[in-house]
């Protein structure tokens, strides 16, 4: 996966409209009658959704001049449970490839975004010929604990057993525990987590359960999830969606859901937006709703989305404050033209405008947002990778004022 | 015949124009087995009648694309064979003073490099008058041109990454000799590498202290007092403190460190041939054990005994105390390994370090801040700064705080950094990376790192020179 470059054929069937969907009207149409009972109290309405970049900077430049490290990739964001923002990537050490020896990057910032801390390096594979993967970092806002998951021997290069491993920051992401190894409790099926983040479900059923979605091989892929009922103490496997056809090699045009971005609408339910990682259909997302807490991914579930073009791509979504975020290179065959696209049916529809972050190269994106002060609920933050004219150039984080507030 | 004959002396004309045929190395004693890469010893030619002796050693591989690392030991006084035969040298000598072996983390297993014995009067370096007064400004300046002349031989080099590096009171030598080079755009400089370097001698003696007090050395009693009378507001004041009762303390300190017979270039080693004596009649010539890069203020006594020394009628040698380099001067000493290596008959014997040198070595820099801050504001020449830690002659800590104090922005803060031992991943040490600059510690390692510690050493050495990540 990751291999940018990959997608190159078919057409794209865009418009369709929603309709393929799920439920889930109710809620936006409740929401208005409930602006409107309260007025401005609301905030903005929803038409008045303008995005403007506030701010924006680089958090990794590649090519070798921080900690001499080749490339930067696959980037994470989240907010943390004292109300800061956690950046993470892969520090690719020696080349872009997907395989080889990697670092875990972080910063973290204390002042919504502006400023940030030196990089971290919190995982080191040495000089390994596969070595780790990102991954997903989900935050428990109940006991206040973020987990970071990701991959060992992703690619069985020079190696037999791959392994999900997992680390912990009870201090808000400053210091990280030793990772530990959960292949006692998932098994070594192969898996990637995200990239993106995971997920605590806010809403029953399932409350207060950490869920943290991924793929499996290229070959066999498809989307799983890891699911613990217990704050992080135990992992197992809940849902998973296998790509067709099972347990033989994909070749183009067959349904392989990839790499995925999880999001619990306020009913309950849980939207998985994933690549689609052979154009099964269209050049779109595929999307997939779990009503059980991602303990299965029901195949009767599954959508495709034909109001997001994409040419396959690990791709960024946020539920907050009623409306659905996502972000991706805006293509069917080029990661370029970074957007930012907006739905007030729960991801049913997306608005026709749409926000241009980064016209040239773009490849991965993440979304999260802060929630503790007012004006908190005007911002949202995305992490992609930007170039003039490759993804792999760096790793930037803008902060996007959605009502076209300075 | 006469169109083979011809080949034959344009191919020979090449070869001189390439490089000086006569100072290669055609047979090294004490090998078993001669080597597969080409490596010469001779004389670099600089003004005033000054003959700076170098060892090159080609990379073993594609010496013509591999960078170009120089090479510096310190003292002042002292020789970079040093560096060559027991550091990090193709081949290592062995106790017996006679066998060389090869070295399986030899620095030139991925760059050639060039040990150049500076200044004249250093090993087999001499100058025709014999005066060997100098100091640290003309010593930059003597090896630019002795570098200089060494791409005059060398010319297929001058187009190679070149990199200076160097030890101890190489600290001095090299940031000095890297702003010089650093003006003149033939050379493609690409950075430096200074390991244990004396950067400061304030920071070195104040940070000693702490060294000493937190490894077991000095007493409880003494820190209180050291605490109490060198000591302000968390500010302590060790060196060149002007209150009477604080440098008593301080000069209680270092004797504890200096003369009691630790061994200052490593902390948990022994001390070869046993606690010495600062100074040892053998005879026929003196011996003074003496650590060389220490700041003569630090040590009044000891300043005036030496001077003393100087007047005595014996030959005085110095040698750094708790090492034993018999071996390397009986190999180096040999006629037939001086003959090997195109020393002339009438070049002074070999020693590690010259007292003569030493003696009359005018110290020109008390700090090599602003050296260091001319080479990072050209933002292109990447600057790593790494210590043994368990070093005592040029601490780890007083380092650090060097490197600290450039002010330069923070780019990955500091961490473990590991090594493959055999294929176990071990720590090294701690990295700290600045924008062009980069603190690393080598874990239980002393004042020679490669010695001490020879794959970690190496493996630093390898992702240094090819710009990968610690």
């Amino acid at each position: 996966m990751r291999i940018p470059g990959r997608d190159s054929h078919g057409v794209t069937r865009r418009g369709g409209g929603p309709g393929t969907g799920m439920t889930w009207k109710a809620l936006p149409a409740m929401y208005l009658a409930l602006c409107a009972l309260l007025g401005s109290a609301c905030g903005a309405p929803f038409n008045q959704v303008s995005p403007v970049i506030t701010m924006e900077q680089l958090l990794w430049v590649s090519g070798r001049v921080i900690g001499a490290v080749d490339t930067y990739r696959i980037p994470l964001i989240t907010y943390t449970p004292r109300g800061h923002l956690l950046a993470f990537t892969e520090a690719r050490k020696y080349s872009s490839s997907d395989l080889g020896a990697k670092f875990i990057a972080t910063r973290r910032s204390q002042d919504g975004g502006y400023t940030w801390s030196a990089t971290s390096f919190i995982a080191d594979d040495g000089t390994v010929a596969d070595g780790l993967s990102l991954g997903a970092v989900v935050v428990d806002d109940e006991t206040k604990n973020i987990f970071l998951i990701y991959s060992l021997c992703a690619h069985y290069l020079k190696c037999s057993t791959a392994s999900i491993m997992i680390t912990n920051s009870s201090n808000d992401g400053v210091t990280w525990s030793p990772p530990r190894n959960l292949s006692r409790e998932v098994g070594t099926t192969m898996f990637e987590a995200g990239p993106g983040y995971g997920i605590q479900k806010k809403f029953s059923p399932s409350k207060g359960r950490l869920i943290v979605c991924g793929h499996g091989t290229l070959n066999e892929d498809g989307v799983f999830c890891l699911l613990s009922d217990d704050h992080g103490m135990h992992w197992r496997k809940g849902g998973k969606l296998q790509g067709l056809p099972f347990k033989q090699a994909k070749k183009m045009g067959d349904f392989t859901p990839d790499e995925c971005q999880p999001y619990e609408l306020p009913d309950g339910s849980v939207i998985i937006n994933a690549r689609n990682q052979y154009f099964y259909h269209c050049h779109c997302r595929i999307v997939v709703t779990s009503f059980d807490g991602c303990d299965s991914l029901p195949l009767e579930n599954v959508r495709f989305d034909e109001g997001l073009t994409d040419p396959a791509v690990a791709a960024g979504a946020l539920y907050k404050g009623g409306r659905v975020y996502f972000t991706n290179p805006s293509n069917a065959t080029h990661r370029v033209n970074l957007t930012l696209r907006w739905s007030f049916d729960s991801g049913n529809s997306w608005q026709s405008d749409s926000f241009q972050i980064w016209p040239a190269a773009s490849g991965y994106s993440c979304i999260t947002s802060l929630s503790g002060r007012v004006e908190d609920q005007e911002n949202i933050y995305v992490i992609y990778e930007k170039g003039r004219k490759d993804i792999t150039e760096s790793i930037a984080i803008v902060k996007i004022n959605l009502y076209g507030n300075l | 015949m006469a169109v083979v004959l011809l080949c034959g002396l344009l191919l020979g004309s090449v070869l001189v124009e390439a490089a000086p045929s006569g100072d290669e190395v055609i047979y090294m004693p004490g090998l078993a087995k001669q080597p597969s890469f080409q490596h010469y010893s001779g004389f670099l030619n600089v003004t005033g009648g000054k003959h700076l002796h170098y060892w090159f050693v080609a990379c073993e591989k594609n010496p013509a694309t591999s960078p170009l690392v120089l090479w510096m030991n310190g003292g002042p006084g002292c020789s970079s064979l040093d560096g060559l035969l027991t550091e990090h040298g193709p081949f290592l000598i062995q106790s017996d003073g006679i066998t060389l072996e090869y070295n399986p983390y030899s620095w030139n297993k991925i760059a050639s490099v060039l040990y150049l014995e500076a200044p004249a009067g250093v090993g087999f370096s001499y100058s025709d008058d014999k005066n060997y007064q100098t100091n640290d400004t003309e010593v930059a300046h003597n090896n630019y041109l002795a570098l200089k002349e060494f791409f005059r031989l060398f010319p297929e080099f001058s187009g190679n990454d070149f990199y200076i590096t160097g030890e101890s009171y190489g600290g001095v030598y090299v940031p000095s000799l890297a702003v010089e080079v650093s003006q003149d755009p033939a050379i493609k400089l690409k950075g430096i590498a200074v390991g244990n370097g004396l950067s400061s001698y304030e920071g070195n003696d104040n940070s000693l202290i702490f060294f000493a007090y937190y490894h077991g050395i000095l007493g409880s009693q003494l820190w209180t007092d050291l605490q109490k009378y060198c000591c302000a507001g968390g500010n302590c004041q060790f060196y060149n403190n002007p209150d009477g009762n604080c440098s008593l303390r301080v000069q209680e300190a270092m004797h504890d460190v200096y003369s009691t017979g630790l061994n200052i270039y490593n902390l948990y080693e022994a001390c070869a041939g046993g606690a010495p004596g600062e100074v040892k009649d053998n005879g026929d010539h003196v011996t003074l054990y003496h650590h060389g890069m220490l700041s003569p203020k630090a040590f009044p006594h000891w300043h005036k005994k030496m001077l003393a020394l100087a007047v005595v009628q014996k030959p005085v040698r110095m040698d750094p105390p708790c090492v034993n380099s018999t071996a390397s001067s009986t190999f180096l000493n040999n006629a037939y390994v001086r003959k090997a290596l195109n020393i002339p008959p009438g070049v002074q014997q070999w020693e590690v370090c010259s007292f003569d040198v030493y003696r009359a070595y005018g110290r020109v820099y008390q700090s090599m801040k602003d050296h260091y801050l001319k080479l990072l504001s050209a933002m292109k020449y990447r600057v790593l700064v790494y210590n043994g830690d368990v070093d005592m002659a040029c601490n780890f800590l007083g380092d650090q705080w060097f490197v600290d104090s450039l002010g330069q922005k923070l780019l990955v803060q500091r961490r473990q950094w590991l090594y493959n031992d055999g294929n176990i991943q071990q720590i090294g040490g701690f990295v700290k990376e600045f924008s062009n600059l980069t603190f690393l510690t080598i874990k239980g390692a002393g004042h020679m790192v490669p010695t001490d510690k020879p794959v970690a050493a190496f493996t630093m050495f390898s992702r240094y020179i090819q710009n990968a990540p610690f």
